[in-house]
């Protein structure tokens, strides 16, 4: 083995080690960067020297990072702590910046040695982490009240029925053994669109060739029987024909959104339509507009309409406030885009969908 | 009973059937004129917003004595109501203003405090609707 001495070995430790290493005075000012610093930083030694190199720090940090550094060298104590420090691109990232006290040969205070690593992308995961469960949380509230609303509805009906018999009101009676089946069958939708929820989160299939003009006849089909009652008329303007996608992701997106312009229909129009368009973008991406000239829905609820549970409409029966929200998740999970060009008059919905290779 | 004295009720509540419940058993008390319903806070608000015309448009109905109010609902929730309607009893004369009983599935002990917070909230329902509730409630407002 090649034979080096004390100081070469410190610097080939220091020049090559996965960390970033700064050496500060007891004057607090820092007088070394290791190389790993300075290549991150994109700075000079001269630049980063004393308190150079603070000008990289995000300007949200600064006076946090002074402070914890300050006190921590007042009590020659130990320090954590974490900054946004910017990058030689002029990104700013996440540090985690570990500082200890230094003595010399005779136990005098020397200063502060520090090591920092880049902890981005673990802040970010932390991040995704918090919201998923945050959201989580607001599902699990939102959906125990959901679940048993009707079967309030139903036990309010047999309070009901047994008011009627007392009071031999048959009409009433028989009013309520009509009504019971509604809040189970809005039960029964409601558990289904949870099973949907759940799909959403693990199916993931390859990606395949597929002809639009076939999906969309099989999602007309399973509403003809709705169309044909309330004299909806189905058009479709299929500029771009095939997409290289995830099936069962994007079937559920159109399918959904056929399905609320189904549901919501203008009884007052006597035209009612429902027009699902088709072309590419200039990347070559599928841009798909579904429009109708139903009900709509108030243009103050655009940025709200795809938040879980949220409802426009006052017909509980019709929604859950499920669809729009499973609509978003699986847009996003095949990297596309969707959103709302108009509410009122006419609703039209926009989603891009990017063109994947397989 | 001296039909004066017969209170007039406006169910805030999506639901059609809940409505259509709590308003068969609420009559059989005998003891309200009149109940109505309004599918959301926000057709509710616009009923006291529009104060002078609702009570033209709606001799006998209006301002109600009580008012019963679900949580859940889409346009403008229970809360989102008792929000806006306080802040509308400080900008605008409603009277008599009346009471509110909040009319809910919800028995979370939170959603329970952050109502009874509002001076105008009496009491907290919940679901389902029962004549021996109905008959404890027109004991308090009575």
């Amino acid at each position: 083995m090649k034979s080096t001495n004390q100081d070469d070995k410190f610097q080939i430790m220091a020049d090559n080690a996965p960390v970033m290493i700064w050496i500060a005075g007891t004057d607090k000012l820092c007088y070394y960067f290791n190389k790993p610093w300075l290549n991150f930083t994109g700075r000079t030694l001269d630049q980063e020297y004393g308190n150079g190199w603070t000008e990289g720090l995000h300007p949200d940090d600064m006076k946090m990072c002074l402070d914890v550094y300050l006190t921590a060298f007042e009590k020659r104590e130990a320090f954590r702590m974490q900054y946004r420090l910017k990058r030689r691109d002029g990104e700013y990232r996440w540090i985690l910046d570990t500082g200890n006290p230094w003595f010399d040969g005779e136990e005098k205070f020397a200063g502060y040695a520090g090591s920092c690593i880049d902890i981005s992308e673990m802040v970010e995961s932390k991040r995704l982490l918090e919201k998923a469960n945050q959201e989580l949380l607001e599902f699990n509230y939102r959906l125990s009240h959901d679940l048993i609303a009707p079967i309030k509805t139903v036990r309010g009906l047999l309070e009901l029925s047994s008011l009627s018999i007392k009071e031999e009101d048959w009409i009433t009676l028989s009013q309520c053994h009509e009504k019971i089946a509604s809040p189970i069958q809005k039960l029964e939708t409601l558990i289904q669109s949870i099973l949907e929820l759940a799909k959403a989160d693990y199916q993931d299939q390859n990606p395949q060739i597929l002809d639009l003009s076939m999906i969309l006849e099989d999602i007309k089909e399973s509403h003809s029987q709705s169309l044909l009652t309330n004299h909806i008329q189905f058009i479709t303007e299929l500029e771009a024909k095939m997409v290289t996608t995830f099936l069962f992701r994007f079937k559920e997106i159109l399918y959904n959104l056929i399905s609320n312009s189904v549901k919501f229909y203008d009884s007052k129009k006597e035209k009612r339509w429902i027009k699902i368009a088709t072309k590419y973008d200039i990347r070559n991406n599928l841009v798909i507009t579904v429009s109708d000239n139903g009900v709509g829905f108030d243009a103050e609820y655009q940025e709200r309409i795809f938040q879980m549970f949220f409802r426009a409409h006052s017909q509980q029966l019709l929604g859950n406030g499920l669809g729009l929200y499973l609509v978003k998740k699986h847009v996003e999970k095949i990297g596309g885009s969707i959103k709302v060009l108009s509410s009122r008059e006419d609703t039209v919905f926009q989603i891009i969908i990017p063109n994947l290779s397989i | 009973m001296n039909p004066q004295n017969l209170k007039s009720i406006l169910i805030v509540d999506d639901e059609e059937i809940e409505f259509f419940i709590a308003k068969r058993i609420l009559e059989s008390t005998k003891r309200f004129s009149s109940i109505y319903n309004a599918v959301n806070g926000k057709e509710a608000l616009q009923l006291f917003k529009n104060y002078e015309e609702s009570c033209k448009i709606y001799p006998n109905q209006f301002p109600p004595s009580l008012i019963l109010l679900d949580i859940n609902m889409p346009a403008m929730n229970g809360f989102e109501f008792l929000e806006a309607y306080q802040s509308l009893l400080t900008t605008q004369d409603i009277y008599p203003s009346p009471t509110v009983i909040m009319f809910t599935s919800s028995d979370e002990e939170n959603d329970k405090e952050k109502a009874m917070r509002f001076p105008f909230v009496k009491d907290y329902l919940i679901k389902p609707l029962s004549p021996e509730k109905v008959n404890k409630l027109v004991q308090k407002i009575e």
